[in-house]
């Protein structure tokens, strides 16, 4: 383990959540109501008109259409201008507001490289799990507290603000044209959970490393090669599962299962009724139980810390599903971007929304961890692991499509298939 | 120290007691307080119990989620399983923990003091570390003392499990089963009167027929109470039977209401309707508790106090070594697992490349949210403590001394919170504080932090100091009241002392409470009053379990040293017994 990479990402994930000391400057600025050209457009404006007036019949047709020439050459330099004075307005009423919500679940050191490039705005940062996050912010609702102005909070807990409608749709607080152009994304669009395409913002879309990891003593991984050789005999009473009945990575990894078209409920009622699988709870457990030679292989779990004790020198490791029958599974690490209904810092959100998706915000994400891949495609991706990357040309299945919110069914096949083993073994 | 003090008898005598009408508004005050903070956040849970919607709706009423909550497959198996994990557990830790107290308090076993203060360290230590100890030891497969066990020519065919039921009871008995009964238990058996145990011994009976005759019998109400909270705390266990019993598909009750309230999104109906189950408990807990208390006079400790202790003859030196032995089962896994834990690359493994580092200190001690921790626990947790054995030690003796109308309410309400997990307690408060036009203003601040910890641990703290009053004869304050004292004078003169040493383990068991617990008060902090227990739980959620491992051993070593001194302080001050 590269021990003094570890205290630098830490130092900068303690670091960033740190509200600053210096309390909130206010720069004394006049609102601007409405749109007002610039110097240069208003100088060019006039000048056209001086001219125009003193011109004779042809000299005006063909000015004219000089001028439209002119006109059509300018107007994306204009438009720069339009963008860039909005942007420059918002961080001026941003600095105003002086800082923003932002309820997370996970990492939070890219939040230190906002502050430094922002120093007038704060970031007051509420972390939590995503389901307590979830009930605290309609429990504040409820209470007539409107507090939170971004939210990452997951994949299902932001579904639910969707539903209860205390979102605002995320494009109309796109201002920076690099976050505005879905060119620059992964598919050539902007990715959402939700079927308008317009509150839950996906930016990350890694190939997960959560479905299977093993113990490298006693596995080689080219004796597999598709999820449903995991069912072979010799594996059974091999295998330890994330338990799918509680939140977290177990859910998350048979949920994906569940929904993928090559495996499905019968994948798993096979696996929890014939294999005799250990179930664990804990992450942690399950990981030394594999490097311990308990169990062979590990499904569910958590793909980076297996990375983390892999580099502690432990043997074990996680497959690259990617290279397996049914293809790998692109997830959003739990990154999803929600802005809040009546966001009480609407500025400021915007500016850090901005930010986030921008090329700098999104190099933030990915070095923070190393396995949120961003789908903005015009970024380096060297921060990554390489197993979290997406390959050109590979076949993925998309897990945070909205109809995959849903948990229950799997569960309930799951619970049923270990009852079911439970009584036959 | 307890010696009455001679008073002499002024020729009018105030009343001690506040007048009848003074009393009786003393008691409403009381109710209304403590019903606002318990009852209200509790009818909240309640009430949402019967909301069928899910947390993105509107509300809407009906029995749904009642059905849907006792419909889940294995929830009465569970619940059976989580009794039968309590009583199987008091069975072997309730003698224990009574001889155990009998020999720090009563005998002249060794060094009793630095023995008594080596089960106040097994309390205070985090119940995951003394799991994960004896996991590293158990382990069919990988256990340190099964490895051993299996080197050993004569006993090469044992073999422990501890992912087994007597597994999770053996971690319960050595986390805290033990430990908080010797721990609440050891005051009131220093402050029970020797003579009856004399006028046994006089009758001819051996010491240990004194102690089942005289001693357990005398000190019933500290017992019982020991007994129902810990039956009750079994309902709230949740790590120890995810890591020991959820592996062979074991399963209790808590984990059943904590998996629906942590689902995304939470059922907290559901959660809450499984929660009502634990009232009914006690519902048949309290009245009984109060008919066994109110059955017979325990009084302890009299003007004619006579603190001797029992001479142990030659089983002195076995007992100590006996006391000695349990300590260290209790003490020594959980502390190197750790401590030794925080040295480790990874906890258990010692065949790595590199199996010590110092860098998770380094990175713990140079975490720049450290000291905003430390200041915002200090805060929580001295007020915490500090109030609320105050607070609580008043509504105790109210409890036991007055005869204002009203006590059994009081009482009850003072049992109630132990019902509700933390999960489900953390939400009733944040719905309080929300609703709550008094509190708004002190959303998302330091203050509401204190609030819910100060309200914290009110069964524990209120029956302890209830028990212990009823030991205390009435002759010492009536000799207060007979030489002019009055109600205040009297409770800080002659009762205070006389309770200092519970009062003070009351507000350390507090202080510990509010720095290690963080159920009530997860949805109230933000960023700025983030607690070092939050402070842990973010470091986990982030992906450093060591680092955070290293802020819990941070709060334990705080909260021992807060019982160091007032121990000491508590020691002086209190019933000595030379």
């Amino acid at each position: 383990m590269d021990d003094s990479n570890l205290g630098e990402k830490f130092r900068l994930l303690a670091s960033s959540v740190i509200p600053a000391q210096a309390g909130i400057q206010v720069r004394a600025t006049s609102p601007t109501h409405g749109y007002r050209p610039s110097p240069v457009w208003r100088t060019l404006s006039a000048t056209w008109m001086l001219v125009f007036t003193g011109m004779t019949e042809i000299s005006r047709v063909v000015f004219l259409l000089l001028s439209a020439l002119l006109l059509v050459v300018g107007a994306p330099a204009h438009a720069a201008d339009a963008w860039q004075s909005e942007w420059e307005r918002t961080i001026k009423a941003a600095e105003q507001e002086g800082e923003f919500t932002y309820y997370t679940l996970g990492e939070v050191g890219f939040i230190g490289e906002f502050e430094r490039k922002f120093p007038r705005i704060k970031a007051r940062v509420v972390q939590g799990k995503g389901n307590e996050l979830l009930t605290r912010i309609m429990a504040e609702r409820r209470g007539g507290r409107f507090l939170a102005d971004v939210a990452r909070i997951g994949n299902t807990s932001p579904y639910a603000l969707y539903q209860a409608k205390a979102l605002q749709a995320m494009p109309p607080a796109f201002i920076l044209p690099e976050v505005k152009d879905e060119s620059k994304w992964w598919s050539g669009k902007h990715q959402y959970i939700d079927s308008e395409s317009k509150y839950i913002f996906v930016p990350v879309g890694s190939v997960s490393v959560n479905m299977v990891a093993y113990n490298s003593e006693m596995v080689a991984p080219a004796e597999l090669h598709s999820f449903w050789d995991l069912l072979h005999e010799k594996w059974r009473a091999k295998i330890v599962v994330i338990d799918p009945r509680a939140t977290g990575y177990g859910r998350s990894g048979a949920r994906a299962a569940y929904f993928h078209p090559q495996l499905g409920s019968e994948f798993l009622r096979r696996l929890f009724s014939e294999q005799v699988v250990m179930i664990s709870r804990d992450y942690r457990q399950a990981i030394d139980w594999l490097a311990q030679k308990r169990f062979s292989v590990m499904l569910f779990g958590n793909g980076d810390d297996v990375l983390q004790a892999r580099a502690q020198g432990l043997p074990v490791n996680v497959v690259d599903t990617g290279v397996w029958k049914e293809g790998g599974m692109l997830e959003p690490g739990a990154f999803t971007i929600a802005w809040a209904d009546k966001s009480p810092h609407p500025n400021a959100s915007k500016v850090f929304i901005n930010w986030l998706l921008s090329r700098d915000g999104q190099l933030a994400v990915q070095r923070d961890g190393g396995i949120n891949d961003s789908l903005r495609l015009d970024i380096s991706k060297s921060d990554l692991r390489p197993m979290a990357r997406r390959k050109d040309g590979a076949k993925y299945v998309v897990t945070w499509k909205e109809e995959y919110i849903d948990a229950e069914p799997m569960q309930k096949v799951v619970s049923q298939a270990l009852a079911r083993g439970a009584r036959k073994n | 120290m307890a010696k009455t003090e001679t008073f002499n008898a002024p020729a009018v005598t105030r009343s001690w007691l506040p007048p009848m009408d003074g009393g009786t508004a003393i008691m409403a005050a009381l109710i209304g307080f403590m019903g606002f903070y318990v009852l209200y956040p509790l009818t909240l849970i309640v009430i949402n119990s019967f909301n069928t919607a899910t947390i993105a709706e509107p509300e809407v009423y009906g029995l749904d989620a009642w059905r849907k909550a006792f419909a889940e497959p294995g929830i009465w198996r569970s619940l059976w399983n989580s009794i039968k994990i309590g009583l199987v557990l008091q069975i072997v830790a309730l003698p224990t923990g009574i001889f155990i107290s009998w020999l720090l308090a009563r005998t002249d076993i060794m060094f009793p003091n630095a023995l008594e203060f080596g089960f106040w360290i097994s309390f205070f230590l985090p119940g995951l570390a003394t799991t994960f100890g004896w996991m590293l030891m158990l382990d069919p497969s990988t256990g340190l003392i099964n490895s051993w066990l299996r080197q050993m020519p004569l006993l090469s065919g044992l073999n422990f499990d501890i992912y087994s039921f007597s597994g999770i009871v053996f971690v319960h008995l050595v986390s805290n089963g033990i430990s908080t009964k010797v721990m609440l238990m050891t005051p009131a058996f220093r402050r029970m009167d020797a003579s009856m145990e004399e006028a046994s011994r006089m009758s001819g009976a051996s010491a240990f027929t004194t102690l089942c005759r005289i001693t357990v019998p005398a000190l019933t109400p500290v017992i019982i109470v020991v007994f129902l909270l810990s039956v009750i705390r079994i309902f709230s266990s949740l790590e120890t039977e995810l890591l020991l019993g959820v592996p062979w598909g074991f399963y209790v009750y808590s984990t059943k209401i904590v998996d629906l309230a942590r689902q995304e999104p939470p059922l907290v109906n559901q959660a809450a309707a499984l929660g009502s189950i634990i009232l009914l408990f006690l519902a048949i807990f309290i009245p009984l508790q109060r008919k066994l208390i109110s059955r017979r006079q325990f009084t302890t400790v009299t003007g004619q106090f006579k603190p001797k202790i029992i001479e142990l003859g030659i089983w002195r030196y076995p007992a100590t070594a006996f006391v000695g032995l349990i300590i260290f089962i209790l003490d020594v896994v959980p502390l190197l697992s750790v401590l030794g834990g925080s040295f480790m690359t990874r906890f258990g493994f010692f065949n790595l490349p590199k199996t010590w580092t110092l860098e998770y200190w380094r990175m713990a001690l140079t975490d720049p949210r450290i000291l905003q921790g430390l200041h915002n626990t200090l805060i929580v947790a001295v007020s915490a403590g500090v109030v609320g054995a105050l607070f609580f030690s008043l509504i105790g003796y109210i409890l036991v001394r007055t005869k204002l109308p009203g006590r059994g309410i009081l009482d009850t309400i003072c049992w109630l919170p132990s019902a509700i997990p933390g999960v489900l307690a953390g939400l009733g408060l944040l719905w309080m504080f929300l609703g709550t036009p008094i509190f708004r203003p002190f959303y998302g601040t330091i203050v509401l932090l204190v609030v819910a910890q100060v309200l914290g641990g009110i069964t524990l703290a209120t029956q302890i100091l209830k028990a212990n009053f009823v030991q205390l004869g009435k002759e010492l304050e009536e000799s207060s009241r007979m030489s002019g004292a009055g109600f205040w004078r009297t409770y800080l003169r002659i009762v205070f002392p006389l309770m200092a040493q519970t009062m003070v383990m009351v507000a350390v068991i507090k202080f510990m409470f509010a720095a290690q617990h963080n159920g009530a008060i997860i949805l109230l902090a933000t960023s700025e009053t983030r607690t070092l227990s939050l402070l842990a739980l973010d470091q986990v959620a982030a992906g450093y379990r060591e680092v955070a491992s290293i802020t819990i051993i941070m709060i334990t070593v705080l909260t021992l040293g807060v019982a160091i001194v007032a121990r000491s302080f508590g020691l002086k001050v209190g019933i000595r017994a030379d």
